[in-house]
């Protein structure tokens, strides 16, 4: 164990810095926040002349109806729902792939990790177009099927609509945390249920279940923040039914129809939101505590016994397949069939129909050339930035004796904490009050992105634990300094955990939305928006085209994640 | 070549700070193999690693080759000492071939070693531990007993002044590591290096080292040679320690003007006659080492020199037996020969060889609390 003045130079210097960076990452933002929510008045910044200390911000908070008439009961909804429906889906197909003897379980799971990897606005624009009220692939079908007329029957602008899309969405996320918790049961558990003579139904109720309720609430706990956070499907979808949950609540603060930027409201708005995930997110690292010392769960690596199905085979495979076929293969295929017909339907369609021009004008747009490079240089540069950040302040953690690690540590899981929404508004109250010409840049996007240390703290802790710490010190007993000891032992055994890290980071920034759009200007526009941009512009087969193209570009990173994230870490 | 002096450290725990090692000196001489020696938890590797730099004490000074590493305002980075150490997990670095997990002290050094000088020295330290085959083997593909010799070639290719070795057969197993306490031992003596190590096996300690200091709740206990060590135990905690041995209490029933006392052991009605320095009626405990205990189904001759019972258990173990006798009350363990009259329940005699036996004031029975017993 390292305490400071047993570092060296070198070290001290690149901790102080790694110290520094994260702090001024995440907690600065927030500190903007916290002081823009007390300072007034509203279309002021904080620092601005005129501005003052008000309470005005807060008190509007308590006294204002809609917030406890609609927003309220809009999020509780939107969200009990989604974790619900969510968390149904995503236990069952990790249970069949990882459990089961189901066929075909490696494809299954590349297909299901599809709706992660995309940007949310994606999706949720290729179920509008199969979804919509009048013109949905799905609803035409249903229609033609029963002869109905008029609208419908499926309805996406509702809150069930919102919520089915949000779950299809947020699956595969519970997917991955619970297949590794599937992963590392013990399969003797199961095998006694059904050497007792239990089917394998009953062995999933009476023995899978029981067992594993512990390690599910962790998860539970961690979804139902994100929904809390989510805010591409909410504004895509969710607004044009009218519906009013917190994040979007922030956002139009932000950008009113008809008035200046309140920024005052939407931080006094954000604050509620931040405790609430802070106390969330306490919860959460004390229950998986708890769950990582269930006797159960040893962590080893068990060779796979595997329950057989047997008669379930078929339904099986048609639940897998139905998941599948609604948040991946459908989506993908209207949106390339839009792309080329727009709204000609595939069964009347001719080959009149068949245009490239929607393809002809995204790539005669230069905000398309612009967005592509932004998209790919903003993602990298702040995946390297937290995987840097996030790998030294998991050795800091998991190796030092520091005083202030677990303040480090704290801060660290503080950023899942942080919706998207919220660390755009920090980072915007922060640079348009320091005059360093960063607002509307590409650079304060990588800035704003780069709050996201959870993950790869996580992994760069579960990282060190498996590396002895006997290795580490067999470098400093040869002569090693502490910078050579990380250049020459630490990050080579790192690598797989830290390219985990990125390539999940990477993925993230890929998809971003919220931040972008939070931050947008003219020369920082990215993929995401652009695609939001030209779908609100009423220009469907430019938009399908652009989500084709993400969707091309998105698809051979699946199978490099198959490989390093899934089986590996991800779960940590 | 090293000097330890007063070196204090302790840990905090639930119940407030534990004296890990309590004032603790001892001075290596050039050349010397020198082992610390205790159970679990007696401190032995936190003093090994104040000695490496990897922790720091907070009291007593460090000394490696006439330079101090280590005492109140000084302390030298592990990296800067002139160590070499084997760890007890080995830590051969995963990602790296024999070679370069060889050539690592010797790459990091500043000023650089140039190329050829660092692939001259790596192959000689291969070859001395016998591994110049393996160079490129990953270490991913070594065994137990190959990545010792690893780790002991990456501790000694940069020349350090100081070899120091933690548990180093203790990841062995039982057949191997008889092999390789004796390659050690020929090893060090061969190479002319000063090395500390630490163990908790004594027979590791005895045989390999030159001094063995026997360690207890942090303090030096006894120091000394091996033989001197183990024919002359200081404290009970250190003849229990080094053999394994039986430990019967009694009192001093009298004492003769030649120093010879008569010694009641309890519950048994036994008596042992045998030079000793206790005062008649003191409480003390005998320690007999199985290998100076003698089996016999007839009494022998002088019976003061013996004591009989009754054969309670056994375990075959090849050539030897292990029989557990009870004494009347008390079981001890003696080795013997295979016998087949021996069976579980025969009444037995157990001749002592009196030169042999230790005695130790104490009562170590709660009964006796006091010290001191009726005649």
């Amino acid at each position: 164990m390292h305490k400071l003045d047993n570092l060296d130079l070198t070290a001290k210097l690149v901790l102080a810095v790694v110290t520094g960076a994260a702090i001024y990452l995440i907690a600065v933002p927030l500190a903007m926040l916290l002081f823009a929510a007390f300072r007034g008045p509203a279309d002021y910044l904080p620092f601005e002349p005129g501005a003052r200390w008000t309470l005005e911000h807060v008190q509007a908070l308590f006294t204002d109806p809609v917030i406890y008439t609609r927003i309220l009961p809009d999020t509780f909804i939107f969200v009990a729902g989604t974790v619900v429906v969510a968390f149904a889906i995503g236990f069952g197909l990790a249970w069949l792939v990882e459990r089961t003897d189901l066929p075909a379980r490696e494809i299954w799971f590349a297909l299901i990790l599809f709706p992660l990897l995309v940007p949310a606005p994606v999706l949720a624009i290729a179920w509008i177009f199969l979804m919509g009220p009048n013109a949905g692939w799905l609803n035409l079908a249903i229609r033609a099927a029963l002869g109905l007329d008029g609208s419908g029957p499926i309805n996406i602008f509702s809150m069930g609509g919102l919520i089915l899309c949000q779950a299809l969405a947020s699956a595969p996320f519970i997917f991955l945390l619970l297949s590794a918790t599937l992963r590392t049961m013990d399969p003797a558990l199961e095998e006694a249920s059904g050497a007792s003579g239990a089917s394998p139904l009953t062995t999933f109720g009476r023995v899978t279940l029981p067992v594993l309720l512990p390690g599910l609430l962790a998860p539970l706990i961690l979804i139902t923040l994100i929904t809390a956070e989510q805010f591409e499907l909410p504004l895509i979808i969710g607004l044009p039914a009218k519906i009013n949950v917190f994040s979007y609540r922030i956002y139009f603060e932000l950008n009113p129809l008809s008035s200046l930027p309140n920024y005052g409201a939407a931080a006094a708005l954000s604050l509620p939101f931040v405790v609430l995930g802070v106390l969330l997110l306490m919860l959460y690292n004390r229950l998986i505590r708890r769950a990582d010392s269930f006797v159960t769960m040893t962590g080893k690596g068990y060779r796979q016994r595997r329950l057989p199905l047997g008669a379930w085979r078929i339904p099986a495979l048609a639940l897998a397949a139905l998941y599948v076929t609604l948040a991946a293969v459908l989506p993908a295929a209207v949106l390339l069939w839009t792309s080329f017909f727009g709204y000609a339907l595939p069964l009347s369609a001719t080959s009149a129909d068949f245009s490239l021009e929607a393809y002809r004008q995204l790539f005669a747009n230069r905000a398309f050339w612009l967005g592509l490079r932004n998209t790919f240089l903003v993602a990298l540069a702040s995946a390297l930035i937290v995987t840097a950040i996030g790998g030294l302040l998991g050795w800091i953690i998991s190796r030092s004796q520091i005083r202030f690690r677990h303040v480090l540590d704290f801060v660290s899981v503080l950023s899942i904490g942080i919706p998207a929404v919220i660390a755009g508004l920090g980072v915007m109250l922060l640079y348009l009050s320091l005059p360093i010409g960063l607002y509307g840049s590409v650079a304060i996007l990588i800035i704003a992105y780069s709050y996201r240390f959870a993950t790869t703290t996580r992994l760069a802790r579960a990282g060190f634990l498996q590396i002895h710490k006997e290795l580490e010190e067999a470098s400093a007993t040869s002569g090693a300094r502490w910078l050579a000891t990380l250049r020459r032992v630490l990050i080579p055994l790192m690598l797989p955990a830290l390219s985990a890290g990125f390539i999940l980071l990477f993925i993230v920034g890929v998809r971003e939305f919220t931040i972008p759009l939070v931050l947008y200007s003219q020369d920082n526009v990215v993929l995401s928006v652009l695609l939001w941009q030209l779908f609100q512009s009423g220009q469907p087969a430019p938009s399908a085209a652009l989500a084709s193209i993400i969707v091309a570009v998105v698809l051979p990173v699946i199978f490099v994640a198959r490989r390093t994230l899934a089986r590996r870490t991800l779960a940590e | 070549m090293l000097t330890v002096k007063g070196l204090a450290k302790s840990f905090p725990t639930g119940e407030g700070a534990v004296r890990a090692v309590d004032g603790v000196s001892f001075s290596v001489a050039q050349g010397q193999c020198y082992a610390l020696l205790g159970p679990s938890g007696c401190g032995k590797t936190t003093i090994l690693r104040c000695v490496a730099g990897l922790d720091r004490g907070e009291q007593g000074s460090i000394a490696i080759g006439g330079r101090v590493v280590s005492d109140a305002g000084r302390f030298v980075p592990v990296h800067e000492r002139s160590i070499g150490m084997v760890f007890q997990s080995y830590a051969i670095w995963p990602h790296l071939d024999v070679f370069d997990n060889v050539a690592y002290p010797l790459e990091v050094e500043r000023p650089r070693v140039a190329r050829a000088a660092i692939e001259q020295r790596v192959m000689d330290v291969l070859a001395l531990v016998g591994m110049e085959t393996m160079a490129r083997r990953p270490a991913t593909r070594l065994s137990g007993g190959q990545q010792q010799r690893v780790a002991l070639a990456r501790a000694i290719v940069r020349r350090p002044s100081l070899l120091l070795l933690d548990e180093p057969l203790s990841n062995l197993d039982a057949r191997l590591r008889d092999s390789m306490r004796r390659e050690l031992s020929t090893l060090i003596r061969q190479i002319g290096v000063t090395a500390l190590f630490v163990t908790h096996d004594q027979v590791e300690a005895l045989s390999l080292a030159d001094r063995v200091a026997v360690l207890d709740q942090g303090r030096i206990v006894q120091e000394g040679a091996p033989a001197d060590i183990y024919e002359r135990p200081k404290t009970l905690f250190v003849a229990r320690f080094l053999g394994g041995a039986n430990v019967l209490a009694g009192c001093i029933e009298e004492r003769d003007c030649q120093g010879r006392v008569r010694i009641a052991l309890d519950g048994g009605g036994h008596r042992l006659t045998l030079v000793a320095e206790q005062r008649p009626g003191a409480r003390v405990q005998v320690v007999l080492r199985p290998e100076d205990l003698t089996l016999s189904a007839f009494a022998p001759a002088d019976d003061r020199n013996a004591i009989s019972g009754r054969i309670a258990g056994l375990a075959f173990q090849g050539s030897n037996v292990e029989y557990e006798v009870d004494v009347g009350g008390a079981l001890l363990r003696v080795l013997g020969r295979t016998h087949a009259d021996l069976v579980l329940g025969t009444p037995v005699w157990i001749a002592i060889d009196m030169r042999r036996v230790a005695v130790f004031c104490g009562a170590g029975e709660p009964s006796a609390a006091d010290g001191i017993c009726r005649v």
